[in-house]
């Protein structure tokens, strides 16, 4: 391939995804300076491979594979500094997340009860899950994400929402 | 009657409280700001590269680093169309610095873990 033809790719990839890298990245570390850190280096990685992504992905779209990109530099991230994110997702989930005010206070302890509920799943079904409602993946690509079968995917979510549905359905500590 | 609560729909909740989210809309022009730098500090590194150490295959690993992750950051920033202002400073902060130096130190890392093996 031509390399006009292969930056013009990538600038397009670039534009057409840098949302969803990014809201990825932030709900994975939890925090804006981390996040805008590992959208940087998903793009560098991503520039440096793209020619063999393009083929290998034989026409499928490439947001799986940047979103693996992101997932597997954040681990290292981890690995690195021997910890878990800075902040909790339920500190991401400000109000402009619900749409009416009405909904603000209907809402609201129902949010940060799912919010706290999501950081108690196990990681791989807590990024599906995010993978599914933040980024509206389906489960072809959350399963290219993670690297598994589109059924196994199914199941990933499936159990990862009962068992939100178990937490949520807990009684709550005084 | 049913004394059973209703149950809490879980899906609906999440939908609400895992919304995308918008980068800061100054990271465009920071993430071409950061590949050039990556390039120009990728550029010293191989510069400072003492030209009496070819000889020995344990030096390369740093400016082979440096090499490839000043390549890809160079051809980003281009391709996702860098400018220099004129007068801009050229000081680099503490935030690009690390993160150049942690892409080569990534890339030197894994080099010479294949040497190694």
């Amino acid at each position: 391939m031509e390399k006009e033809e292969l930056d013009r790719l990538f600038s397009d990839c670039y534009r057409d995804h840098l949302r969803d890298v990014y809201s990825y990245s932030y709900y994975r570390v939890g925090n804006h300076h981390d996040a805008e850190d590992l959208t940087e280096q998903t793009f560098l990685q991503a520039y440096r491979h793209f020619e063999r992504a393009l083929e290998e992905s034989d026409g499928r779209p490439l947001r799986p594979w940047l979103i693996r990109i992101a997932h597997n530099l954040a681990a290292n991230l981890y690995r690195d500094r021997s910890r878990k994110p800075q902040t909790n997702i339920d500190a991401i989930a400000e109000p402009g997340a619900i749409h009416t005010t009405e909904q603000l206070v209907e809402g609201r302890d129902e949010l940060r009860r799912i919010l706290d509920s999501v950081q108690e799943l196990p990681d791989d079904r807590r990024e599906a899950l995010i993978m599914r409602f933040a980024l509206g993946m389906n489960n072809k690509e959350i399963g290219r994400a993670l690297d598994r079968s589109e059924g196994a995917t199914k199941v990933l979510l499936h159990r990862a929402i009962k068992q939100l549905e178990t937490l949520v359905g807990e009684p709550q500590e005084a | 009657m049913s004394s059973q609560p209703n149950p809490i729909d879980v899906e609906a909740l999440l939908a609400q409280a895992l919304h995308p989210v918008d980068p800061p809309e100054h990271l465009a022009d920071d993430l071409e700001e950061r590949l050039h730098r990556i390039s120009v500090l990728a550029a010293d590194q191989i510069d400072s590269w003492e030209a009496g150490a070819f000889h020995d295959p344990r030096t390369w690993v740093k400016p082979a680093a440096a090499l490839a992750v000043g390549t890809a950051a160079a051809g980003a920033a281009a391709v996702l169309g860098v400018r220099h202002r004129r007068g801009r400073q050229q000081n680099l902060g503490a935030g690009p610095v690390v993160f150049a130096r942690k892409a080569i130190d990534t890339i030197g890392n894994e080099v010479t873990r294949r040497l190694g093996s």
